[in-house]
């Protein structure tokens, strides 16, 4: 379970030459946490940060990263076997953030491949 | 030294800076197209916006008046830097970016200011080795320089 914590929308502090879906840094707890823009990661329509967006803390591969999200709507525990991999379509970009599908109330569920969210910078210096 | 730049707050170690100035225009010197640099006394040193440097901003002319701190490189050499304001000089507890990030640069480490805000500590080795020396409206900037 890579998900550490939920915490709210607070003012990052930019960092140069970083690639345009990392929003900066920001201050938790006294350490640094840097903070990827999912939809911008995602390639999705991005509005700007608010006060009611959150930012998902999470563990990956020993490395505390946050994900600014629009908001968490639910917690769910899917069992394994009701997930699918997700059929190949090299068209869509944002497909390749995709581990897996599952349903759920009849709506697809995407599931994410949070190794490959990883700005590519810290991929570099990991 | 605690400056801003471009709406950010920066760190740029003391033991770096030899002096800070108030730019005066006529000091200002064009080396090529798209350098420029300030004569400091007798000499003269590169001059460089910090804020174009760090992508933060693009180019623009640099104001009579500006603040620039001049920077000592270990190998003697110097640049001049040019910040928006100087806000206050004090010692602080410097933060690893590396673990959770890794290296970006021109930036030696962070450190969290007393208002819970993070300010990037500046490495003006790093920066100056990779300056782009743009420092002029209209020079031409290479995408990677306005990126962020």
């Amino acid at each position: 379970m890579p998900v550490r914590e939920i915490r709210g929308w607070t003012r990052t502090t930019s960092l140069p030459h970083a690639p345009d879906y990392v929003r900066g840094v920001i201050n938790l707890r006294g350490s640094v946490l840097p903070v990827i823009d999912l939809s911008l990661r995602l390639g999705l329509q991005v509005e700007e940060p608010t006060e009611r967006n959150v930012i998902i803390v999470v563990d990956l591969d020993g490395r505390t990263l946050g994900l600014r999200v629009d908001a968490v709507s639910d917690i769910l525990s899917i069992p394994s076997a009701q997930m699918q991999v997700p059929p190949e379509l090299a068209a869509d970009r944002g497909a390749t953030f995709v581990r897996a599908l599952t349903i759920l109330d009849e709506r697809m569920i995407r599931v994410l491949d949070l190794s490959a969210v990883l700005p590519e910078s810290a991929d570099a210096a990991a | 030294m605690v400056v801003s730049v471009a709406g950010e707050t920066l760190v740029v170690p003391l033991s770096t800076i030899s002096e800070t100035l108030s730019l005066r225009c006529e000091d200002m010197r064009s080396l090529g197209p798209k350098t420029q640099v300030l004569q400091v006394r007798k000499t003269f040193v590169p001059l460089l916006d910090l804020a174009t440097e760090l992508g933060y901003r693009p180019p623009q002319e640099i104001e009579d008046g500006a603040i620039v701190l001049l920077i000592n490189q270990e190998d003697g050499s110097r640049a001049a830097l040019v910040v928006d304001d100087i806000a206050d000089q004090r010692q602080v507890v410097i933060k690893g970016l590396n673990d959770n990030y890794g290296h970006v640069r021109g930036v030696a480490a962070a450190t969290i200011l007393g208002d819970g805000q993070i300010a990037l500590i500046l490495d003006p080795v790093d920066l100056l080795e990779n300056a782009t020396g743009i420092s002029r409206p209209g020079a031409g900037v290479p995408p990677e320089a306005l990126a962020g």
